[in-house]
This record gives structure tokens, sequence and C-alpha cells, in this order.
């Protein structure tokens, strides 16, 4: 495991708000590495569900926390965190795609809790693609969904990020819900039809 | 929606923010001012607000981690296979052997040292009983490592990783998977069976010790390289199941536990599983081993459809999967799943059928009796299944039409596939494969009440299912009335199967209608709706109707297709059998010729609509006295059938008993009873041997004793048909009428007068209460009971009883009638004996005539009143009359029954009178 030095992490924030494409991708790898390799080890520990909210903000405490960032730091960092939540979980929902359609020979049984799984991935991939497209029709609307949705922020957390009251977090969490909804049923019947 | 629009609207909804309902819409459109484009996107934004908020919040907090955590788990097992070098317990991990549903399971040897000793070690997944008490673990961990036996892997050790997940150390067993097994050793029916028998054998044992497996399936059965089966993971699913009154339904946390597709109804309800559960995964395994498929094939299906497939639907029988894959198999290979589907048709069928009941009381009450039934089988004698299974149909049929959806969707659902799928096949050249699709889409949304506000607390019986599809056809497809008429005819097909005759001629009549909107007079799709309408009116019975129908749908295949087209053909073939159903044999024999020549031509000989058409050729010939030309046609109905359908089918039974009656009309009285009494095993076999339907079988066979003199075996074949009757039906049933009608003939012939007396008694008291006193079957009855009652020497009140029997008869059948010919030849006799010869001149001149208009100079019959005319013209002096009659008679008799049959002596003895 990649002891992170919280020296390197305040310099790609640094860069970051500089508009620094390279250090946006570093940070992403990192953030990205250290998320879904303690999901696992939570997993490992606590034998429970696992919460996105708690992963994110203890990947915040050990990556950024020493650097004591600003908030525009703050808020690189958590939509950095989102994305990078987000990600893995699209990532697991291909493997898992990947892995249905039979790159094992072994026989594996499928039983119910993977058809749930199953299905809640499907979804996860469809979200994907809407948020993908919600983002070119209101980019902070995608922000404010990645956030709440991703990095399990609340509206509060979410407003003082992006500089706007937690009131216009709900309205705008509000209207990207009802977007995103008619993006996700216009998938589905553009496929049906 | 494009960023500007969404801009602008964006703006709007902000101004909406204190309104709400009816206003909020209102409000919208104002500030729309106008612009289409935008109101547009306004009313679909407002409108999905409320399904997006369903959708997105309750759960939306727990969503992303509920998958996190789900996805994580998945990737930790495959972690697991990392872990090689590393300790578990006392044992250290070499490498992975396979994984499931409940974990991973590893190669894995002592790290201590203490034995030489390679096990099985099982990782169990998270979330997979995680919160099983130490204590109970360890006690049924107890229970199971005392399990001892050569088809069980046996349990050796067990514990909790230093992660807190459980593991077990099983022996290790190298094997192959059951299904991989058989398959890599292409192993026979009975190798499989005796295999089969083996894993019977070990759940058994388990059984006696009080310990049920839970998850049999063919992954936890593997098979040496000795062929020696053993069981994994026996009780397993217990140990980790720590709350029995949780329910477990599939889509609950204890999913992992279960694979649906052995699973057992009551384990998808949440219900004990007791030793019951574990004779239906056998039932499965077995279903496997026999066909190579899964009961269920839930792989594509969504939950609720998995749920309701497994609580509701019959598997397809074992031996039409068979089939079934043989129609898409290389020659070679169809041939050999053809003769294994025929092995397995009828008694192992019926066997898996048991095993795989819904409910566990209907199912073997144990793996002891299940062994049995398969020993049975094997030895040949009757299995017990097969003996239930008629019994449970028609309970089954019961209650599917008392509860209504519950059972009913299910089985009117296959029914509807396999009807819709033969109709298609039919119409392969006018149905392309996208029309196909929506049939099929409809099909399946006619029965998957999809709105669970729908089907809440509503019970649909199949009939209300089949209605509200029908009316929805014409109500969403109004557009679309070619498309609407087509399914329609699919629905009615449903409801002419299930024998509601009415309901579907009306369907077909409102699709014959739509398609008349759209097509031309002539056009062939009308054509064959027509056909359909009328084979409906024709099996309901209403020929007139049907007649002008199958005329109009032939004359135009005829004009479009061609004479010679199978589609003309078969309406050929069916306007025949309907002139021949009226007894117009004459108008019905020379279409039946052209359809049979042009679908021998066209479909060749072995075709089931060929096939079809010359039965009705053979019955044709048949009723017409030519019994030859029958038989012939009969053996060829026969050996074509057998080809078609293997031997045990009901076709191949039918055949044989027209062939054993053409027989028997030939004289042949030997093959004949070898014939009746192979129907008569063969339908034992296809039925059970308690099914009622087989005293038909005995009661031929008994008839044909009768003539054949063997009247002991006659009476016990009657017997045999009563009491099958009687179980079935009970005492006084009115249709028990026939068999004791025909219990008292034999009694009569064997001398037995007074059993004879009381059988026919009986049989007209029930006849008069099912019939009415007045039909001709109940003069038939008094016509045996007259003449039992004459053989006591009551003369008076048998000539009572053939007085009344010919007032019925002349009141209900026409005149010349072959039944009044032999009530009069009896009262004639009667009279004749009783010294009245003026009295019975005249009714033995008529029997005498009509018989031998009917049957011709040559038949016995006409012989046998010939006789007994010549006898009462002797007594009345008529000596001249009563010679020529005599002697004509005693000529056919020597000739047809010998010389020593009683009538031939008869006759010899009057002439000789005569003489004298």
């Amino acid at each position: 495991m990649t002891e992170i030095d919280p020296g390197e992490i305040t310099q790609l924030l640094a860069a970051l708000s500089r508009g620094d494409r390279p250090a946006l991708d570093r940070l992403m790898e990192l953030v990205y590495q250290d998320l879904r390799r303690r999901a696992h080890f939570k997993l490992l520990s606590s034998g429970g569900t696992l919460s996105t909210t708690a992963l994110v903000h203890e990947t915040y405490l050990r990556l950024a926390g020493a650097a004591r960032p600003d908030w525009e730091n703050r808020r690189h960092f958590f939509n950095v965190a989102a994305c990078a939540m987000r990600q893995i979980l699209v990532d697991y929902a291909r493997e898992r795609g990947a892995a249905k359609r039979g790159g094992d020979a072994r026989r594996v049984e499928l039983d119910s809790n993977q058809l749930a799984v199953e299905q809640q991935a499907t979804e996860l991939l469809e979200i994907d693609r809407a948020l993908g497209r919600l983002a070119s029709i209101d980019e902070r609307l995608a922000q404010v969904v990645n956030l709440r949705f991703f990095a399990g922020l609340t509206e509060e957390e979410t407003g003082e990020l992006l500089q706007v009251s937690s009131r216009t977090v709900k309205r705008d969490w509000q209207k990207a819900r009802t977007l995103l909804h008619q993006l996700l049923t216009e998938g589905a019947s553009a496929q049906a039809g | 929606m494009n960023a500007e629009i969404w801009r602008r609207l964006s703006e709007i909804l902000d101004q909406l923010e204190d309104l709400s309902g009816p206003e909020r819409l209102e409000r919208a459109r104002a500030l729309c001012q106008g612009d289409l484009e935008l109101a547009l996107a306004a009313e679909r934004h407002l409108e999905a607000e409320g399904p997006a908020g369903r959708y997105f919040d309750a759960p939306l907090e727990s969503r992303a981690a509920d998958l996190l955590t789900a996805l994580a788990a998945e990737g930790e097992d495959s972690r697991d296979a990392e872990l090689a070098g590393s300790r578990v317990g006392p044992y250290r991990l070499l490498r992975e052997i396979g994984r499931g549903g409940m974990g991973t399971v590893v190669l894995a040897e002592r790290a201590d040292g203490q034995f030489e000793q390679k096990v099985a070690l099982k990782l169990i997944s998270r979330g997979a009983g995680t919160g099983a008490s130490r204590e109970r673990f360890l006690a049924e961990r107890q229970i199971l490592a005392r399990l001892s036996h050569s088809g069980i892997a046996r349990l050796l050790d067990g514990g909790l990783a230093e992660d807190g997940r459980p593991y077990f150390a099983m022996e290790y067993v190298a094997g192959q998977p059951l299904n991989d097994y058989v398959e890599a050793q292409q192993l026979d029916l009975d190798a499989r069976l005796a295999l089969f028998l083996q894993i019977c054998e070990a759940v058994q044992y388990a059984h006696r010790n009080l310990v049920v497996h839970r998850d049999l399936k063919p992954s936890n059965v593997l098979v040496t390289a000795e062929g020696e089966a053993k069981l994994l993971d026996f009780g397993i699913a217990k140990l980790l199941d720590t709350d029995s009154e949780t329910p477990s339904g599939l889509t609950s946390h204890w999913g992992p536990l279960l694979t649906p597709d052995y699973a057992a109804p009551e384990q998808l309800l949440g219900q004990a599983a007791t030793t019951s559960t574990d004779v239906y995964a056998l039932g499965g395994l077995l279903y496997g081993l026999l066909c190579g498929e899964k009961p269920h094939r839930l792989r594509d299906l969504s939950l609720p459809e998995l749920e309701r497939a497994i609580l509701e639907q019959e598997p397809e029988r074992p031996s039409r999967v068979l089939a079934r894959k043989a129609a898409g198999a290389s020659r070679a290979l169809a041939s050999a799943l053809h003769r294994r589907s025929r092995e397995v048709s009828g008694d192992l069928d019926n066997i898996v059928a048991k095993a795989l009941r819904k409910a566990p009381e209907e199912r073997y009450s144990s793996v002891e009796s299940l062994l049995a039934d398969l020993s049975r089988y094997r030895s040949g004698l009757p299995v017990l299944a097969s003996r239930a299974t008629w019994l449970y149909r028609s309970k089954a049929f019961a209650r599917r039409h008392r509860k209504g959806l519950a059972v009913a969707s299910g089985a009117v659902m296959l029914a509807f596939a396999g009807l819709a799928s033969t109709l298609w096949q039919a119409r392969r050249a006018v149905a392309e494969a996208e029309r196909k699709a929506q049939v099929k889409d409809f099909v399946l949304g006619l029965f998957a009440v999809s709105d669970p506000d729908q089907a809440q607390g509503e019970k649909l019986t199949a009939r209300e299912l089949l209605d509200r599809g029908a009316a929805r056809i014409e109500h969403d497809l109004a557009g679309q009335p070619e498309l609407a008429s087509e399914m329609l005819a699919v629905v009615a097909g449903i409801f002419k199967k299930l024998g509601l005759y009415q309901r579907a001629g009306e369907l077909y009549q409102r699709a014959l209608a739509l398609a008349g909107h759209q097509l031309p007079a002539d056009d062939l799709r009308r054509a064959e709706l027509a056909v359909e309408l009328a084979d409906t009116f024709h099996f309901a019975g209403d020929l007139d109707r049907a007649e002008p129908l199958y005329q109009q749908a032939l004359g135009v295949q005829r004009r479009k297709l061609g004479e010679e087209a199978p589609a003309t053909a078969r309406t050929e073939s069916f306007l025949a059998r309907l002139y021949f159903d009226r007894g117009d044999t004459a108008q019905a024999e020379p279409l039946l010729q052209s359809a049979f020549e042009h679908q021998r031509r066209a479909l060749g000989p072995r075709h089931a609509d060929t096939v079809d058409t010359e039965n009705a050729l053979a019955n044709l010939a048949y009723a017409r006295g030519r019994y030859e030309e029958s038989e012939r046609l009969y053996r060829e109905v026969l050996a074509a059938r057998r080809e078609l359908f293997g031997e045990t089918h009901s076709q191949v039974s039918e055949a044989l008993l027209n062939l054993a009656t053409a027989r028997n009309a030939l004289g042949d009285l030997v093959e004949a009873e070898k014939l009746y009494r192979q129907v008569l095993e063969l339908d034992r076999k296809l039925l059970g041997p308690q099914h009622p339907e087989l005293a038909v079988d005995l009661t031929n066979l008994s008839t044909l004793l009768i003539q054949r003199g063997e009247l002991a075996e006659a009476e016990q074949c009657a017997r045999e048909a009563l009491a099958l009757r009687v179980a079935y039906q009970g005492e006084s049933h009115p249709q028990l009428a026939v068999y004791l009608h025909n219990l008292g003939k034999v009694l009569r012939l064997e001398g037995k007068l007074a059993e004879a007396e009381s059988s026919s008694r009986k049989a007209l008291e029930l006849a008069r209460l099912a019939l009415g006193p007045e039909h001709e079957n109940v003069a038939l009855v008094e016509l045996a009971l007259a003449q039992t009652v004459a053989a006591s020497g009551r003369i008076g009140e048998a000539e009572t009883l053939l007085r009344h029997a010919l007032g019925i008869l002349r009141q209900r059948v026409p005149a010349g009638d072959a039944r009044t010919a032999e009530v009069l030849l009896n009262l004639g006799r009667l009279l004749r004996e009783s010294r009245r010869a003026t009295e019975a001149e005249g009714l033995l001149a008529e029997a005498h005539q009509s018989l031998l208009e009917r049957f011709g100079e040559e038949d016995l019959r006409v012989a046998e009143a010939a006789v007994e005319l010549g006898l009462t013209r002797a007594a009345l002096g008529q000596m001249e009359e009563a010679r020529r009659l005599l002697e004509t008679a005693r000529a056919q008799l020597v000739r047809k029954a010998g010389e020593g049959s009683p009538l031939a002596r008869e006759a010899s003895e009057a002439l000789s009178r005569l003489d004298a």
C-alpha cells in the first residue's frame, strides 16, 4: 500500500486551482485507490453495510485534512472524491457485467442476491449515463447530484462548498432529480420503441 | 431538451416555488407567454416531479451505499483466491477450487503438520449467516460431524476465521459436478438412474439422522472417477440460518443461501425446510439427469416472474423437453433424443412430477418412497406416481377452476404458449418475426399482472383473464384491426382448447369481422379464420353452421392456392369428416380420397394431417362395411402414429383400438383379442392402473371374450371395469349402468341367472334415472333383463319388458334399425316358444327383412333371424317357405360358424323334422 504524502496533496490542490489538468488526474487516481481499498477493508472489519458518506469523509481527513485546505480546495477535493466514488461504482458495475457475460468458464449458480445486485448495477450505469447528459444541460445541477449522491454530502455541506444557500441546493436538487428522471425514462422508452 | 430551453425553464421554476398542484401548472403556462416549446417542456417537467420524487427520495441516500456494499463484497470474494498461502484456523490455503452463492471453496491443508490431510475449506461470504450465535453454530456442527456415509462428504471442522466469517473444512472430494460428469461420460438412462439412486440413498441416510440438506443442486453433488456420488454441504444451509422464523423470501437478505433453480416453493415462502424440501430438490436433480435442463428456466426472469414460476408453474415434462430438443438437433442426435424421450415419457415423467409438486403433502412422503417408486420402475412394476397422476390432474383441474388466478394463470399461460406456437407454425408464411414478438409480448403482458394496484386482492379465473385479454385486444389495437384479428384468433383457440366452444365461436366471428373490414372477401387469411370458426362449430356439434363456412373457405383456397396445397387439403378433409359425422358417407368419401392424395403428395404419408385423414378414411370404410380396407388403413395409421408419437401415446392407443375393432368385424377373434389386450396395457401405462377410463378397454375385451366363449375371464374383466367405476364415482352413479349391463350379459350367458338379474335390474334403474325412462339405451337394458327373466322361466314378465322396449325403439329410432330388429327377434322367439306362432310371424318377418337390408345375406344375424322365422313358418304349416329359409340359413351358418355351432345344429334338426 502506497503511503500518501500530505505535501503532495497540498501541491496537487494548488495546481488544481490553477486549472492544471494532470494534477486533477493524479488526485483522482489517489482518491480512487484510497476509497476502493478502504471500502474493501471496511467491509472486512465491520461486516455491516458501508456508508459512502463516511468513506468520503475519512478519505478527506486522511488525504487532505492535514493540509487544512481553504474552501476552494475543499470544493475541488470533494468534487474529485464524488467523481472517484462514482467511478468506483461504475467500474464495479461494469466488471460485474463482464463477469456475468462469462469471462469465467466456471459454472456459478446465480442466486437471488446476485440478481438484485444485477438490477442495481444496471440502474447505476443508467444513472451514470443520464448524469452525463444532465451535465451538458446544467453543469451545476450535475455537481449537486454528484456531491449529494456519490459523496453523500448534506444540503448544508453542499451549499457551503458551492457557495450557495442550502435553500438553493434544495431547489437545485429537486430540479435535478426531476430532469434526471425524465432523462432516465426517455432512455427507457427510446430503447423499448 | 437543450441548455437554452432549460435555462429559461429553470428561471420559471424558481418563480413557482410557493405554489402547488394545479396553480403551479397554471402559473407556469402564463410565464411561458405563448412559447410552445417552453410550455411543453414545463408541462413535462411538472408532470415528472411526483414520480421523480418517489423514485429518488427515500432510497437515494442508501442506494449508493448498498450498491457499494454489494459490489465490494463480490470484489472481496474474488480476492479470497489471492489468499493462497495465508491461514484460516489451523489450515493453510492452497488454491481456489470453486465458488458459489455462499462463498469460496479453497483447497487447504493442515498447517500445524499434525495430519497430512487435504481438505476443502469453505469460506462463507459476508452477509450469509453472519449473525449465527457461536453456541448454536458449534452444536449444529457436532451433529453434522457425526454424519458418516460413503455418499456424503464428511464435515471435519469448522469455525470462525480471523475476520469473523464462518468457515468449514470438509473431506476433499476429487470429482466432477454431477451434470458435468454425466455429460462427459455420456451415461445412458440406466446409468443415470443408478447414480441418482446413490444420491437418494445418501439423502435418506441423512434424513434418518435428522439432517436436512436444504440446498441440494447439481453443483453440490460430485462424482468421483470411480463413479461414486458424494454430496457436499450437507446441512450447511441450516447451520447458517440462525433464525428460522425470519421469512426468507427471495428478496430478503437471506437470498444468498438459496439457489432459486432448485428451491422448493415453501423455501421461497419462508416456511421451514423439511425432508420434503429435499425430495423436491431431488426431483430437480432427476429432472436434469433425464433431460439436461432445469425444471424452470429462470435465468432471464425478473424477481417477481421468478417467484411466480417457482410457486405456480408446472415444469415442462422431461420427455417433452427432450422432444423439443430433438426438433432442433442434427439427425443422429435427434434420433437418440427421441428414443430417450420415449423412454422417459410416462412413468419417469410422472415420478419427476410427483417429486416436484408445489404442495409438500402432494410429493413423495419421503425419500424412501421416491426410491421405492424408482425401483419399481426399474424392475418394470407399475409406478405409484403414474397411478396418482390422473387423480392429481383432475384435482388440479378442479382447483384451477375453483381458485382462479393463483394456479390458473400459470397453467393457462403454458397452454397459451403451446397453442400459440402451433398456430404460428401453421402460419409461418404469413406471420413475420416482428409480429410474432408483438403477439408474445401481448400474451405475456396479459398474464403478468404488472400493475400491482390492479393485482391487489383481485382473483381472476382463467376465463376472466382470457375475456379481459380479448377486450384489451379490441381496445388497445383498435387502430390495427389486422393484428387485433390475429390475436383474437389466438385467444379463441384457447377457449376452444378449454372446450368453451360458444365463446371461442364468438371470438372467431369477431376476428373474422375485423379481418373483413380490411381484407377482400377472397383473402386467404379470412378463409383460414373461417376454417377455424367452422371447426369450432363442428366440435360443438353444430354441423349446419360449420358446413357453409368450410365450403366458402374451400372455394377461396382452391382458387388461390390450388387443389393440392396443404391448407386446401386440410379444409377438404375437415369438410369430409363433417359429412361423415352427419352419416353422409357417399358425399364424404370422394372428398376424403382427394384430400388424402394431396396431403400424401405435399406433406408425405407420415405427416400428422395426412394420418388424420387416413384415419377418417378407415372409419369410413368400416362404417360402409368394407372391413378389409379399413383394416389395411388402420394398420398404416398405427405405424405412422407410432413413428410420430412413440409407442406410449394416446393416439397410438386409439389406432390399436380401431384396428382391433376391424379385426373383430373380420371375424379374427384371436388377433382382435390380442389387440384389445394391447390397448388395455398401453392405457394402463398412459393413465395409470386405476384410471376409470380403463373400464372402457376392459369392457371391449370382455365383449370379445364372450364371443370367444371365454366366459370366466369375460366376467372377471366386466367385474374389474365395474369396480374401477365404482371406486371413481361411488355405487350409484348413473354412468355405472353401462358396466352393470355388460356384467349382467356375461352372467346370463354363464347361467348365473340370479346374479345376472340383479345386475341388469340395477342397470335399468340407473339408466332410467340418467337417461329418462324412454331412452333407446334404456330399451337395450330392458332387452337384456328380459332375456335373463325369460331364461328363468318368467315368460309373461319378459314379454312385458320386450314390448316396452319395442315401444321405445319404434318411437326413438328410424325404421329398420338393427336394435329394433334384435328386440323383435327376441320377442318373436319368446312368442313362438309359447306356441303363439301367429303373433310371432309378423314380428320375425320384419326383423329378418330389416337385418337382411342392413347387413346382406351373408351375415350371421340374418341367418339367426331366418332360422327363427323358418321355425315359426313351420309351426304355422307353411312348409315350403320354412324349408327355403332354413336351408339358406343352414348353408350360411355351416360356412361361417361351423357345422357344430348351436344355430347350425338347430337349423339342421328343424330341417330333418320337416322331412319327417
